[in-house]
């Protein structure tokens, strides 16, 4: 083992020297209950919910947004969006592509509070309620920007700037695929027919 | 101290390892700041170091950092490289953990 293995005048050393590091990184707010060793990307318990887990849904029939109660907590930060924000058009409206996009994006970071094909969690509202789908894309984005930290939705923007606008694409899709019985969906770049969950 | 960004900061369509935005390339640059009795810049070694970070759809984060040295001080080539995993839920498990007991 080196003796003087630090970086501090480390070439006086002649042998290679192995460092390491643990990072331990709590991301706020606390009760969006993720930790990260250094950095990664969130991943959706529920990632595989299109290959059949339907079964999955009741999950909103205990939750938390069970009731009414999600339209008194989650939904009212839509309203607080300021005017500049809700005006912003999404620059990828009537992108098919996008919605795709923003599909897989919502799975891997908003499905484990909004549940599968969005219609609530034990941690986050329905996001296919009226207040939702009439909410204008700036305002959505607005949200998933700035987070509601109080109530545990923690801020995205992390997430690239298009990608947060493809994720509002996913969810402003949804209206139109409630009343549709089955959906084409690539699932690992193939398409395969989805029926949604009611 | 250092800098990165994604290679594509639009999502595909499609679910793919190798998708662009999965990759984020970047610069970074670090060095000593002396030690307990000298803070400062003396007799310490820097590096210069472009960096490459992999985010696998599964969750999982490959680093891979090749450092080169900036002054006498320093090795020629530094090889930093990481694996992290993020793992969604665990606060909250051990708040209702410690929360039961």
């Amino acid at each position: 083992m080196c003796p003087e293995s630090s970086p501090v005048s480390a070439k006086r050393c002649a042998s290679s020297w192995v460092a390491y590091e643990i990072q331990f990184e709590e991301l706020f707010p606390a009760s969006s209950g993720s930790h990260a060793v250094d950095r990664g990307v969130r991943r959706s318990a529920n990632s595989s919910h299109f290959r059949g887990a339907c079964k999955e849904q009741p999950e909103t029939a205990g939750g938390r947004f069970s009731s009414g109660e999600g339209r008194q907590i989650g939904y009212a930060e839509i309203a607080k969006a300021p005017e500049n924000a809700r005006s912003k058009r999404n620059p990828f409206e009537n992108d098919a592509d996008a919605v795709t996009a923003g599909r897989k994006l919502f799975e891997q970071h908003c499905a484990e509070c909004h549940g599968n094909m969005a219609v609530g969690g034990k941690k986050g509202p329905s996001l296919r309620e009226e207040e939702v789908q009439r909410a204008s894309p700036g305002a959505l984005f607005w949200v998933l920007t700035n987070g509601v930290v109080r109530r545990g939705m923690p801020v995205w923007s992390k997430v690239p700037e298009p990608q947060r606008w493809q994720i509002v694409s996913f969810l402003k899709s949804l209206r139109e695929t409630e009343h549709v019985s089955s959906l084409k969906l690539p699932i690992n770049g193939n398409v395969a027919n989805i029926t949604p969950c009611r | 101290m250092g800098a990165n960004h994604p290679l594509a900061l639009r999502a595909s369509p499609n679910r793919c390892n190798f998708c662009r935005e999965n990759f984020i390339a970047g610069v970074e640059m670090y060095g000593g700041l002396g030690d307990a009795d000298s803070f400062g810049l003396n007799i310490t070694s820097h590096y210069l170091a472009p960096a490459l970070a992999w985010n696998l759809p599964s969750g999982w984060t490959l680093r891979l950092s090749p450092g080169f040295g900036l002054n006498d001080n320093s090795h020629g080539l530094v090889l930093r490289w990481g694996v992290s995993r993020e793992f969604a839920g665990f606060g909250e498990a051990v708040r209702q953990f410690l929360g039961r007991l």
